[in-house]
C-alpha cells in the first residue's frame, strides 16, 4: 500500500468541489473524512439537513435498493443522521487511467459541509487488505461512523479488531451493517459466549460495551459476497475504538464449480486469480462489458481445450503447460498481444480512443498460470469490437468463446454445455 | 571568497540537474509502466473523417481534372495519413468500391489502391478469371479494425457494377501451409485443368490454421465451389493429375489431436 495523495486542509464545501490527483491504473483505497449538519444545527429557518455526496471519476455510489438515490447512500454524508459528527468513508475501487477526480457535492443549503481529510493509497494486487485504523469515534449517539465501500469486488470475509467500553449510563457500541442488513449474531455465539437477556437486548449491536466490558475483540465476518458494489457500514454509539480491519477479496475460487474428478479442480485458484485480475481491469473502463467473465466458463473452456492439461490437445499443440492453448506459435494470439510485428497490429477501444494492443513481449506461456492469464486476456480481446461510429461493442460471452476458438459451432456447444449443465464433451455424462 | 561562492553555485546547479534527471527517470519509469498495456492511438476518428472526405473530393473531381491530377490529390492524402500515423487499411478500406466505380481501368485502380495502402503485396492479384480476354483485379480486404471478416473482391471494369464482393466470416489471412504469418492468403490457379482459373482463399478465424475456400468467377458472380474447415492446421498440396487423370488436393493436419491425411478429388 503506497500513499499517493493527501489533502488535510479543513474547509467548507461550497456547492461542489473537485479534487484531482494522478496515479496509475490500479486498485485504490480512498479515505474521506467529513462532517455535515442537521437542519436544526444549520439554522432555525433551515428546511433540510445538509447532505454531501461523493463521486469517483464521475461514478456515483447510490443506495443498493434504488440506483437513482445517491443522497442517503452509506457512501454519502447525511446531516440528519450525523448531526455534525465526523464520519469516514473508505472506498476500495479500481481506478482506470492516470488522472482521477473526486467530486464532492452538497445539496441545499450549501456551505455547511466540512471537509476534513482525504487520503489516497494505491493497493497491491493482493486478495487481502489489512488496514490499521486506530481511531476513536467522537462522543455521540447512534450514527454511521466508518463506511467501507467495496466497488466491483467480491468479498469473502472481513474482520475487525475493536474496543468498546462500559460507560456510565450508556456504553460504547458498534453495529455492523453489510449491504443494508444488520449483522446480528445468534445468542450464545461469538463474541459474547453467553445467553443472557442482555445479549438478546444488544443483538443488533455486534460489539456492545455493556457485555464486552472493555475487552478488545477480533471478530470475523464470513460474507461470501459476489463481485459488485458493497457497503460495510459501522455505526457507533458513544466512543468505540477501531483498531484494525482486514478484508479478503479472494472468494472467486470458492464460487468455482467443482468437477467430480478432483484432478480437474487443481487450477481453480489460478483461474479465479486470472479472471479476477482481468475483470477488474475491464470492468473499470468507461465502457465495461455487460457482465463480468465467469471463471466457471474459463474452466469449461480449458477443459475442452486441453482437459486441464491431462488430455491431448485437439490441435496437436502440447496440452501442458499451455492449458488454455493460447500460445500455439501458428496462432496469432501471443504475437498480437506482444505486437511483435510478425502479424498485423490489432486494436481495442481504451478510454474513448482506439489503441494498439501491445504488451511488448510480456505475454508468454511458460507456466499454467501464464497460459490462463494470457488466455483470459485474449478472450477479453475477442469479446470486444469497435464500431466505426466510435462505439465499443461487447459480444456476449458465448459469442466471445466462439471467436476464441476455431470458429466451429461444435466447439462452442461443447464449452457451453459443460459450463451450463456439466455435460462432458466426450460423451455427455455429468462431470459436476 | 569568490571561489567559495562559485563552488556553492556550481553545487546548486549540479544538485538541480541531478534532481531534474531523477524526476525524468521517475516519470519515464511510470510512463512506461502505464503505456505497456496499450501502446498508441491507432484511430483518430476526426482525422479519418477528414481524410475520407478528401478521397471522396478527389474522386468527385476525377471526371473534370483527369487521372494525373486525381492521383496527385490521392498522394496528398497518403502523406496526410503518414503524418497522422494512420493505419491505411483502417482508414481507406471502405473507399475501394468508390475507386472501382470512379476510375477507368486496372492501371489507375492499382495505382490509387497502392497509394492509399489498401492493396499491397499478398492481398491482390491480376488474372483473367472469367476467360473474357481481359484481366480482373482479385483483392482480399481484412476487417482491419476488428479482424472479424474478410472480403473477397473482384474488380472488373467490363461489368456494370464493377465490384463483386463475397464476405468470409474468418478475419485472419493465412497460407496453404497454415503459417500464421498469413503471407499467402490468395492464390489463382487452375486446380482441375478445365481451363478456367479458380480463386483460392486461405483465411483463419484466429485458431486452427487455414480454412480453404475455392471460388470461381463467371457472369460477374463469385461462386464458392469448395470449402474445407474441419481439419486443424492443415497443409494443402495440389496435384494436377493423378493416375486416373483427375486432380487432387492432399490435406494433412490434425483432428482431435490425431494426425490425419485426406485426399479430395476435384
Amino acid at each position: 500500500m503506497k500513499a499517493v495523495f493527501e489533502d488535510k486542509k479543513k474547509r467548507i464545501i461550497r456547492g461542489q468541489e473537485e479534487i484531482k490527483f494522478n496515479s496509475l491504473s490500479s486498485r485504490h483505497l480512498i479515505s474521506i473524512t467529513a462532517r455535515v449538519k442537521s437542519k436544526k444545527q444549520i439554522s432555525a429557518s433551515a428546511t433540510d439537513d445538509e447532505d454531501l455526496t461523493i463521486e469517483l471519476d464521475g461514478k456515483k455510489f447510490p443506495t443498493l435498493t434504488d440506483p437513482q438515490r445517491v443522497a442517503d447512500s452509506p457512501a454519502s454524508f447525511s446531516g440528519g443522521a450525523l448531526h455534525n459528527l465526523s464520519k469516514t468513508v473508505c472506498f476500495v475501487a479500481y481506478l482506470d487511467g492516470d488522472r482521477h477526480r473526486i467530486t464532492f457535492k452538497t445539496d441545499e443549503p450549501t456551505a455547511t459541509a466540512t471537509f476534513e481529510r482525504l487520503e489516497v493509497y494505491v493497493l497491491d494486487n493482493n486478495d487481502k487488505l489489512e488496514l490499521s485504523i486506530s481511531k476513536e469515534a467522537e462522543d455521540g449517539d447512534r450514527r454511521s461512523w466508518i463506511t467501507f465501500v467495496i466497488d466491483s469486488l467480491p468479498l469473502s470475509s472481513f474482520s475487525f479488531t475493536a474496543l468498546v467500553r462500559k460507560r456510565y449510563r450508556d456504553s460504547d457500541d458498534i453495529k455492523v451493517v453489510v449491504d443494508g442488513k444488520i449483522w446480528t449474531r445468534s445468542v450464545g455465539a461469538e463474541p459474547f459466549g453467553g445467553s443472557s437477556p442482555l445479549e438478546w437486548f444488544y443483538r443488533f449491536w455486534y460489539f456492545a460495551g455493556s457485555i464486552l466490558l472493555g475487552i478488545q475483540r477480533l471478530s470475523h465476518f464470513k460474507t461470501k459476497l459476489p463481485r459488485g458494489l458493497h457497503y460495510i457500514d459501522l455505526f457507533a454509539d458513544r466512543k468505540p475504538y477501531l483498531e484494525s480491519v482486514e478484508f479478503d477479496f479472494s472468494n472467486r475460487a470458492l464460487n468455482l464449480q467443482s468437477y467430480k474428478d478432483d484432478r480437474f479442480n487443481k487450477y481453480d485458484e489460478e483461474i479465479a486469480r486470472a479472471v479476477d485480475y482481468w475483470n477488474d481491469f475491464f470492468l473499470s473502463r468507461r465502457f465495461p462489458p455487460i457482465e463480468p467473465l465467469d471463471p466457471n466458463l474459463v474452466k469449461a473452456l480449458i477443459y475442452v481445450e486441453s482437459r486441464l492439461g491431462y488430455g491431448v490437445s485437439s490441435t496437436g499443440h502440447t496440452s501442458f503447460p499451455d492449458i488454455m492453448q493460447v500460445g500455439n506459435p501458428s496462432d496469432p494470439a501471443l504475437h498480437v498481444l506482444n505486437n511483435d510485428k510478425s502479424r498485423p497490429m490489432e486494436s481495442e477501444a481504451y478510454s474513448g480512443k482506439v489503441m494498439a494492443v501491445d504488451y511488448k513481449g510480456e505475454a508468454k506461456v511458460n507456466t499454467s498460470y501464464e497460459s490462463i492469464y494470457w488466455g483470459v486476456r485474449w478472450l477479453y480481446h475477442k469479446a470486444q469490437n469497435i464500431d466505426i461510429n466510435e462505439k465499443q461493442i461487447w459480444y456476449s460471452w458465448r459469442e466471445a468463446i466462439s471467436r476464441y476458438g476455431p470458429g466451429r459451432e461444435m466447439y462452442t456447444e461443447a464449452i457451453w454445455n459443460l459450463y451450463k449443465y456439466g455435460r462432458s464433451p466426450d460423451g455427455g455424462e455429468n462431470l459436476f | 571568497m569568490v571561489e567559495r561562492i562559485c563552488f556553492k553555485k556550481c553545487s546548486a546547479v549540479i544538485f538541480f540537474l541531478l534532481a531534474v534527471a531523477g524526476l525524468l527517470l521517475f516519470y519515464q519509469k511510470h510512463k512506461l509502466k502505464d503505456e505497456k498495456i496499450l501502446d498508441r492511438a491507432v484511430l483518430d476518428f476526426g482525422l479519418k473523417e477528414k481524410l475520407s472526405r478528401k478521397v471522396k473530393t478527389a474522386l468527385s473531381l476525377y471526371p473534370t481534372i483527369g487521372w494525373e491530377k486525381t492521383y496527385e490529390l490521392l498522394d496528398e492524402v497518403r502523406w496526410d495519413c503518414k503524418r497522422g500515423q494512420c493505419d491505411p487499411e483502417i482508414f481507406f478500406n471502405e473507399t475501394i468500391d468508390d475507386l472501382a466505380t470512379t476510375l477507368h481501368d486496372n492501371r489507375e485502380f492499382i495505382s490509387a489502391g497502392v497509394t492509399l495502402g489498401i492493396i499491397y503485396s499478398g492481398n491482390w492479384q491480376l488474372a483473367d478469371v472469367d476467360l473474357d480476354g481481359k484481366n480482373e483485379i482479385i483483392a482480399l480486404q481484412r476487417d482491419a479494425l476488428n479482424i472479424s471478416y474478410t472480403l473477397l473482391k473482384i474488380i472488373n471494369f467490363r461489368s456494370e457494377s464493377r465490384v463483386t464482393t463475397f464476405k468470409l466470416s474468418q478475419g485472419y489471412f493465412s497460407s496453404p501451409n497454415s503459417s500464421g504469418l498469413g503471407t499467402l492468403p490468395l492464390e489463382i490457379r487452375d486446380i482441375n485443368n478445365d481451363g478456367q482459373l479458380e480463386i483460392l482463399v486461405y483465411v483463419s478465424p484466429g485458431r486452427g490454421g487455414a480454412d480453404l475456400n475455392i471460388f470461381t468467377y463467371s457472369d460477374y458472380h463469385l461462386n464458392l465451389v469448395y470449402k474445407k474447415d474441419d481439419i486443424d492446421y492443415p497443409e494443402y498440396t495440389f496435384s494436377t493429375k493423378d493416375r486416373d487423370g483427375s486432380s487432387e488436393i492432399a490435406i494433412e493436419g490434425y483432428r482431435n489431436g490425431e494426425r490425419v491425411k485426406e485426399l479430395v478429388k476435384l
